[in-house]
């Protein structure tokens, strides 16, 4: 370390004006900033303490083991794999919560040691999944752009499993890069990739909130209430280019906040490479980031005095990259994400007029986990009230507590995204990717700073609403054991409501056999086999339909022309002219069949994408339905292996 | 004499001069090395060296924490990856091992080489810049004596990690041959490239092929019938080692053909085709 260099632990000296350890006068504002709330502030070891961390992540990997075997039993069908797995969720995460929330920590050190060694198990837990191969469509669609740019040695190639993905190709390098120079499997370096940029992630993360706070327990606890986002474990975990991008985002974030704090050109430039790597790796994320800086930089100019407006030129450089490369680079991003807006504006309409289609059905979820969400929510709602009220009451001019707040506000909206429509949990599930920041920090900073949720009474009994609390030393003993159980339980009771309605779907959970519309539990021996028979034997680029799974199968391992609307071709119960004309206007060229569809409903409430019958299957498609096509005289049958048939049709000749 | 060596040493073991080392040790293992040297050299120099140096680069005079410093070496490796794939792309060169190779370890010793560059003779100091002199507070402030850490310590805290590993690579290995014995399944498919034209004769030719099949199964027959059953052909299907079997027929080109796969002692067809008629 140079000697310009600080260390990250509560050992450092403290200028005169902090408050030290025992120093409970400060007002709460100022202990929601500072260390001084904690109870040890001082490290017992030195900077280097891991404290209790390797223990309690010993303990951690206990439920690790239990989450694998609890997966070697759902592929094997053993009764019992699922109490092991949700008590296999808990034994990974609670332990490091209630570690966090014991105001017992030794420093940075150890609350860095438990939030990145839970970032750890956790990605083994979305990584044992399916260990062997990417099953995921998406991951899917990544392993083949990656192998493209491998293959041709270029950037911007053809990828019809995923065409916005081109232009955005941060992630599909970084896993060429290291596929060509380690000489490993692409699925191996896309593991490995994805691995390293999600615990980039989180450790800009705990950076930021701890430069934000300046309190190790606040950044740990933030770390791990995120850990709790709907699609922590999966989506901003899996081979995506989300997951390239959302450590830059962060790290954007983080240096512009130095920016403001310091200044010094070291800081600009890495928050414009940050900027720029956002940009080139996702396109959502990268909007995210404009958004976000414009929060941060009118927060600032609205609460600091004398006003910097140097503050918006971040926000502004952010806005000119982006747009950019958008406009010169990747202007079909544009139409790509009009559909699902599109539709979630459809569905809001269809709402208002009190009617219903297809599309703005929601999938139905159960009565528990709807009832464990909400008290999931209801809880950080709570928490969210509680540091509202204190920062208005002390008149709080922090900007990025206010833009946390701002942005924890926005979070709560987007959850009502979740019931417009078929993709409405999906969108909601996105989106909070990015809000669950803000939410996380200030849930962190209620949980850490002990923020009264109720005012305390004062003399004459009264609970005073509008004015300062006084101040309470923090809670010991039995107050501290009660808060640090409660605390830990609603953080687990948000895991528990995220893995129940994040991903994979409930039904899923566990890996196991074929299940229909199941996407990763869909991906079997039957269907990449007949995915690589197209390729060898078909040629790439032909229009290729199917399910979802078969799509998804062929346009990546087969290398063809993905057509994902021929849901009615299969429904049809007989061949009518309707359906030549589908097959027209599709110019399809072939369509897999997959008979298990005869056998199962789909798990995720449709068998093809963009499914005429989503979230209104009560039967599984009939033999009748499915066999049609054999009927077809000018139709060949070309494949069969038992499961998977593949018919060309009128136009693939 | 003792102190010149002690500071040759000293120099000689810095971080700028071992990152140096470690990248062309890398960046020779990938290039020149086994599979393994491949591995590790590959690892380095997408996740740790370049960001390692430009960490030093960057921010060299500038504030920054030990798990600042932890966290921006991957994300500027990570970087450096994606920014050198496009530079090398608007260059006009191919992305293939060799130019990620010494596109990344060039990066590195590019910047260790700037960052050896003295203090007075680089622009843009910023050593007197009003935000250097501004305390940081609680946890960021400047701590002038450097702390130690403790061997004995260190040992006590990071050997239940070790264990820790071993858990998780147990669990590990577990899912792996869990989900590859899963997924291992024979697959037996008869299939048909898309046949030709017909000839002058109306006949067109047809390639067939069988995979996954299983001698437990067998002997295999295959058969071709028309639209009213009638058999067109039939013959025996001797498979490789591999289970794989292939032919190559002339069938007529007139009517809709069924080609039908059978087990032994199969009186219903296994797996099936059908060719349409053309014409």
């Amino acid at each position: 370390m140079s000697d310009q260099a600080t260390t990250d632990s509560a050992t450092e000296a403290r200028p005169e004006s902090d408050p030290g350890p025992g120093d409970h006068t400060a007002p709460l504002a100022v202990r929601v900033g500072q260390p001084a709330a904690e109870r040890r502030a001082r490290a017992r070891g030195g900077p280097y303490d891991l404290g209790h961390s390797p223990a309690v992540l010993m303990v951690s990997s206990l439920g690790v083991l239990l989450v694998a075997l609890a997966y070697t039993g759902g592929r094997e069908r053993v009764s019992g794999a699922m109490v092991a797995y949700w008590v296999g969720q808990v034994v990974v995460f609670t332990p490091v919560v209630l570690r966090l929330l014991s105001r017992r920590m030794a420093g940075v050190a150890e609350s860095l040691m438990l939030v990145a060694g839970l970032a750890v198990n956790q990605y083994l837990l979305k990584w044992m999944y399916s260990p062997d191969q990417f099953r995921f469509p998406d991951e899917l669609q990544h392993w083949l752009a990656t192998t493209v740019i491998m293959e041709s040695g270029k950037l911007f190639q053809r990828n019809p499993a995923l065409p916005p993905a081109v232009h955005f190709p941060g992630l599909a390098e970084m896993g060429a890069a290291l596929a060509l120079m380690t000489g490993m499997p692409v699925t191996y370096a896309g593991i490995l990739v994805a691995g390293v940029a999600h615990l980039v992630f989180v450790g800009v993360l705990f950076i930021c909130v701890l430069r934000a706070s300046n309190s190790p327990a606040v950044a740990g606890v933030a770390c791990v209430i995120y850990a709790t986002a709907l699609h922590y474990l999966f989506f901003s975990s899996m081979f995506l280019y989300q997951t390239a991008a959302l450590p830059f985002f962060m790290l954007a974030v983080w240096a512009t906040r130095r920016w403001r704090e310091e200044g010094g050109k070291p800081f600009v430039v890495v928050a414009l490479a940050s900027i720029v790597m956002t940009t080139v790796s996702h396109h959502v994320s990268a909007f995210v980031l404009i958004a976000m800086l414009f929060l941060l930089a009118v927060t600032e100019l609205v609460t600091d005095r004398p006003r910097r407006w140097s503050a918006l030129a971040m926000p502004g450089a952010a806005l000119v990259v982006v747009a950019g490369w958008i406009l010169l680079v990747a202007r079909d991003v544009i139409r790509y994400l009009r559909a699902p807006v599109d539709q979630v504006m459809d569905t809001v309409s269809l709402l208002m007029t009190d009617r219903t289609d297809a599309s703005s059905v929601s999938a139905p979820v159960s009565a528990w986990q709807l009832l464990l969400q909400a008290a999931g929510l209801i809880g950080l709602f709570v928490l969210f009230l509680a540091v509202a009220r204190d920062m208005v009451v002390r008149q709080d001019r922090d900007s990025w507590r206010w833009a946390a707040l701002i942005g924890a506000g926005v979070f709560f909206l987007g959850n009502g995204v979740r019931f417009l429509g078929q993709n409405g949990p999906e969108i909601a599930g996105r989106l909070s990717t990015f809000t669950y920041i803000p939410i996380s920090v200030i849930a962190a900073v209620a949980l850490v700073r002990a923020v009264r949720i109720m005012p305390a009474r004062d003399a004459a009994g009264r609970r005073r609403w509008r004015t300062p609390a006084p101040v309470q030393p923090p809670p010991t003993g039995g107050k501290l054991l009660l808060r640090v159980i409660a605390g830990s339980a609603l953080v687990t009771l948000l895991m528990i409501g995220a893995r129940a309605g994040g991903w994979p779907p409930l039904g899923s959970l566990l890996p196991g056999p074929y299940l229909a519309g199941g996407f990763e539990r869909s991906v079997d021996a039957y269907g990449v086999e007949a995915a690589r028979w197209q390729r060898a034997a078909l040629g790439p680029g032909n229009r290729v339909g199917g399910d979802v799974t078969s799509v998804s199968l062929s346009s990546t391992y087969g290398r063809q022309d993905p057509v994902r609307e021929v849901g009615p071709l299969y429904y049809a119960n007989q061949w009518t002219l309707d359906s030549e004309d589908l097959v027209e206007s599709l110019y399809l060229d072939y369509l897999v069949v997959d008979w298990r569809l005869s056998t199962q409903l789909p798990q995720s409430e449709s068998y093809f994408e963009n499914d005429p019958q989503a979230g209104r299957i009560t039967q599984p498609l009939t033999p009748a339905q499915l066999g049609k096509f054999d009927a077809l005289a000018d139709v060949d049958r070309l494949y069969d292996n038992g499961t998977v048939r593949i018919y060309r049709m009128g136009n693939g000749r | 004499m003792n102190a010149v060596a002690s500071r040759v040493v000293a120099c000689a073991v810095s971080m700028p001069a071992l990152v140096a080392v470690a990248t062309v040790a890398s960046a020779a293992g990938v290039l020149g090395g086994p599979q393994a040297a491949a591995i590790v050299g590959g690892v380095l120099l997408g996740f740790v060296l370049p960001g390692l140096a430009l960490t030093a680069l960057i921010v060299r005079h500038r504030t920054l924490s030990a798990v600042e410093r932890t966290v921006l070496a991957p994300a500027f490796s990570l970087a450096v990856l994606v920014l050198a794939g496009l530079i090398l792309q608007v260059a006009g060169l191919a992305l293939d091992r060799t130019s990620w190779t010494l596109a990344t370890g060039g990066v590195t010793l590019a910047v260790l080489g700037l960052r050896a560059v003295p203090r007075a003779v680089r622009s843009g100091e910023e050593d007197g810049e009003p935000g250097d002199a501004r305390p940081l507070p609680g946890l960021f402030a400047a701590r002038p004596p450097r702390q130690k850490v403790r061997a004995v310590q260190l040992v006590r805290q990071v050997s239940p990690l070790l264990l820790v590993l071993a858990i998780l690579g147990g669990a590990g290995y577990l899912s792996f041959v869990g989900s590859q014995r899963s997924y291992e399944v024979t697959v037996t498919a008869l299939s048909a490239a898309p046949p030709g034209d017909p000839d002058a004769a109306g006949a067109r030719t047809v390639d067939l092929a069988a995979s996954g099949l299983v001698p437990a199964d067998g002997p295999y027959r295959m058969t071709v019938t028309d639209p009213t059953g009638a058999q067109v052909l039939e013959q025996a299907v001797p498979f490789d080692a591999d289970g794989t079997w292939r032919v190559t027929l002339r069938l007529p080109s007139a009517q809709r053909l069924t080609v039908s796969l059978f087990r032994a002692g199969d009186t219903a067809a296994y797996r099936t085709l059908s060719i349409a008629a053309v014409g």
